[in-house]
């Protein structure tokens, strides 16, 4: 009883005083072929305080809060999606719940093999939501040498931010976004203003704060062109 | 003598308030009354420099854009700001009239604001000018110094009309009543409606019977194909639904228009006023007034006449809540609230005023006594606040029982009646109240010490000159409260065994004589519990508890901070100005983290309290201290306030 008195008091204190954000991080290299490897990071490590806190609760403002079995069977999940698409191998996924880092990663055969693995889940989200997010996210051009990274933003989103309450909100306050593409070919331009190219010019990097993307004041729309 | 002077003074209040105030036209019968004094407040806070603030402004704009231009001042609106403006709740038989009396200083402003389309609806008549809304019967009526609006709730009448129609079901007994009780028929004319009820019941019997017909007949033909829908029994059927649909509609159309007249008589009633029937004839509403000093002042009278007036007529003479006896919960027991805009802080006292039984049974449970030694434990100058509770648990567990008695002694219920006195019988038998009192006396405080900055590790990428990321560990801080919480108890010996049960569990650590319990590895903080001097401890900070249990912690507690704590059931205090001064300013939203300094600089202390139970009367507090220096009083400040967080 002593324990859960004192965990309660603290959950209280946490839940406000403790800062919430989070990063993803998007990588691909990609071969010469359009073959590659990608890997999708989503890391919380910057919120385990107030996150180890509410997962001592069963539920937070009415929402239930997923234990540590619910997030191990959501990956598990997302490892059978994988697993189903075609041209996808080599899948891998890492939990670590002490700091609160995920990560996914497989190889593909080509890019479009990673756009079937979310397709699925994008046209469900679209007729659900009334949304019009893109089903293709990533294209490789072989005989122009170009790779895409395609975003199209939703008003949606923004609506659906205001929606949350304010405490809520304040999660996405220092969440940023970003993605890393690394190529053996050099990198000719990018269409990003925002996107960086490395000294090596074989790495183009892209980071983006969550309420830039949520309000649609930045893209990760980005056209890379490499060299033949 | 003194409380005789006290009532001549209420009185003469009371009469000097009848001459030129709208609450004379406030019934006698009114079960609630909250008043807004339009002259207090105008005191603290001008109608002048109200336009003159942010949101004056605002809302003068948006009165000027409704009004085309019409309007371009408060004073324009016509209200008699100076003025007390007073809502009003009346209940009769399920019906709760809810009504706004607003004071005018002309019509003019009014008029302005209504639309057009609802003056081509307006009447005049005897003075008295007015629009009522066909639909709820909302009635909006005016002179040139009174504004009422008027409308009313009818829990008599569900609307399950769809239901009724299909299945010939009497969803709303209440609105038969209703109209019978409006339009006083004559005996021969009640005679009949009684008769079309009886003939209606047999003619519903005599329906449920051909529909079972047309059944059997569809079943037995299953050799050739019939198609329901389109039979004569179907289309004799949504006849007689449509017929049934038509009767109810025309009924309720009646029982509305009756409604609508009742409510329109009863606001000339209210406009016109009756100062021999009016509210300050009810003497437990003058008495509740007080001084009149209060910017509001809210009165809610016996609840247990507002239970059964509350009452659907249908249900009259029943008692709403089933197997409780009402009347023992909540009769004689009342409300008064007043709100106070001071100085320098803001006041809301509330007043519960409950009968002999219920205050004799409550008073035991909230007469707890507060461990004295809890004061030397913490330092006003640091904590961020504190929650306490005085209550009595051997008072509690004497009490429980008989208040079960007492609310189960007269239930609807014959068998709750008779098995409630028997289980809380052994309830007291079973339980052992001084025992339980020894485990917990009842008296517990929770402080929150400290704000304590921790340092806590993250993990995050660099990535080199190519961008290929390496994860790295960060440091950051992390701001804490500390806390500690301590309630009394004598079991010294069953906490000592409970904690032995848990090292050997390895749920627990023992060291330097503290308890430690490790909440999560990912969490920054641990609990530490002891016990000392008849009393648990139990804190986040190791040496706070250390200083404790070697007597070596340097306490400050002011008279008033104990007084506090020790004279109220229950009481939180809020150290504002310590929270919003130690707090990170990127822990508040986006929006406010600029306005960090405004708020460190406008946020004084917060209490509530809860008091003991005084001969019949329970009080209520909360208090909102305001800061003196630039701004007049504690009106001011909020608009102050407002005008700084408005960009």
């Amino acid at each position: 009883m002593l324990r859960k008195i004192s965990t309660y008091i603290l959950i209280c204190f946490s839940f406000i005083l403790c800062t919430s954000c989070f990063e993803i991080l998007e990588e691909i290299t990609l071969n010469e072929d359009g073959s590659g490897h990608m890997s999708v990071t989503f890391n919380l490590s910057k919120s385990k305080s107030k996150l180890a806190s509410i997962m001592l609760l069963d539920s937070v403002n009415g929402r239930k809060v997923p234990s540590e079995d619910d997030i191990e069977q959501a990956l598990q999940d997302a490892i059978k999606q994988l697993k189903k698409t075609d041209g996808i191998s080599n899948i891998k996924k890492t939990s670590d719940f002490k700091n609160y880092i995920f990560t996914i990663s497989c190889d593909f055969k080509k890019v479009n093999n990673i756009d079937a693995i979310f397709k699925d889940a994008i046209i469900q989200q679209n007729k659900r939501e009334k949304t019009a997010f893109n089903t293709t996210n990533f294209t490789f051009n072989t005989s122009s040498n170009i790779f895409q990274r395609h975003y199209t933003y939703d008003d949606a989103v923004k609506k659906s931010f205001y929606r949350l309450k304010n405490e809520d909100q304040k999660v996405f306050d220092d969440a940023s976004y970003t993605a890393i593409y690394r190529f053996k070919d050099f990198v000719k331009g990018v269409s990003n203003k925002n996107a960086k190219i490395s000294p090596n010019k074989k790495a183009v990097m892209l980071r983006i704060s969550a309420m830039d993307l949520i309000l649609g004041e930045n893209t990760l729309e980005n056209k890379i062109e490499l060299t033949k | 003598m003194r409380k005789l002077l006290s009532l001549i003074a209420i009185m003469c209040f009371a009469f000097g308030m009848q001459g030129q105030d709208l609450i004379s036209k406030i019934p006698s019968t009114a079960k609630a009354v909250v008043t807004l004094k339009g002259k207090n407040i105008t005191n603290l806070l001008s109608v002048k420099e109200f336009e003159d603030s942010k949101i004056g402004k605002l809302l003068v704009r948006e009165l000027t854009n409704d009004t085309k231009g019409k309007i371009t001042d408060l004073k324009g609106l016509g209200l008699a700001l100076d003025k007390n403006f007073y809502y009003f709740m009346e209940t009769e038989k399920g019906v709760f009239t809810n009504s706004f009396l607003i004071p005018l200083t002309t019509s003019d402003g009014f008029m302005s604001v209504i639309p057009e389309h609802k003056k081509e609806k307006m009447i005049t008549e005897a003075g008295l000018s007015y629009v009522q809304d066909e639909y709820d019967g909302t009635v909006v009526m005016w002179n040139n110094n009174t504004l009422l609006v008027t409308f009313n709730i009818d829990t008599n009448y569900d609307d399950y009309g769809y239901y009724d129609d299909i299945y010939g079901y009497d969803s709303n007994p209440g609105l038969t009543v209703q109209e019978a009780e409006v339009e006083v028929a004559p005996a021969a004319e009640a005679a009949d409606a009684a008769e079309e009820v009886v003939v209606e019941e047999v003619e519903m019997a005599v329906e449920a019977t051909e529909v079972e017909e047309v059944e059997e007949t569809v079943i037995e033909s299953t050799d050739t194909y019939t198609d329901y829908y389109n039979s004569d029994a179907y289309k004799k059927e949504q006849a007689k639904r449509e017929q049934r649909r038509k009767e109810r509609e025309a009924k309720r159309a009646e029982a509305k228009k009756s409604q609508n007249k009742e409510a329109l008589a009863r606001a000339k009633r209210i406009m016109n006023g009756n100062a021999t029937r009016s509210i300050l004839k009810n003497t437990a509403y003058v008495q509740s007034l007080g001084k009149g000093t209060d910017e509001a002042h809210a009165w809610v009278s016996d609840f247990g006449s507002i239970y059964k007036s509350a009452l659907p007529a249908y249900m009259f003479g029943a008692n709403p809540m089933g197997m409780y006896d009402v009347e023992k919960l909540y009769g004689g027991m009342s409300l008064t609230s007043r709100l106070n805009f001071e100085k320098d802080k803001a006041t809301l006292k509330t007043s519960y005023q409950m009968n002999n039984e219920m205050s004799a049974i409550y008073a035991p449970m909230y007469n707890g006594t507060m461990n004295k030694n809890f004061f030397k434990y913490f330092n006003e100058d640091q904590m961020l606040g504190y929650f306490s509770v005085n209550m009595s648990t051997e008072g509690l567990l004497t009490a429980y029982p008989e208040l079960m008695d007492m609310m189960f002694e007269n239930s609807s219920d014959e068998e709750v009646a008779m098995i409630a006195p028997l289980a809380t019988r052994l309830f007291s038998i079973l339980i052992d109240e001084k025992g339980a009192a020894n485990l917990l006396r009842g008296d517990m405080l929770l402080v929150l010490t400290d704000l304590v900055e921790r340092e806590v590790t993250y993990t995050t990428y660099e990535y080199d000159e190519n961008y290929n990321s390496t994860p790295v560990t960060k440091t950051k801080q992390e701001s804490l409260p500390d806390f500690l919480f301590m309630f009394t108890s004598k079991e010294k010996d069953m906490f000592s065994r409970l904690m032995r049960v848990a090292v050997k569990q390895k749920e627990v650590t023992f060291e330097n004589g503290l308890y430690q319990f490790k909440i999560s590895e990912r969490t920054p903080f641990d609990i530490f519990v002891m016990f000392k001097d008849d009393a648990v401890f139990m804190g986040s900070s190791k040496t706070h508890l250390m200083a404790i249990d070697r007597g070596t912690y340097e306490a400050k507690v002011s008279s008033n901070h104990k007084k506090i704590i020790s004279k109220n059931t229950t009481s939180i205090y809020v150290n504002g100005k310590q929270i919003v001064s130690q707090v990170p300013s990127e822990l508040y939203p986006r929006d406010l983290r600029n306005k960090v300094d405004f708020i460190a600089n406008n946020t004084e202390d917060v209490l509530f309290t809860a008091g003991k139970v005084k001969g019949n009367t329970m009080q209520g507090e909360m208090i909102l201290n305001t800061p003196e220096e630039g701004h007049k009083n504690s009106l001011v400040y909020f608009i102050n306030l407002l005008n700084g967080m408005i960009d």
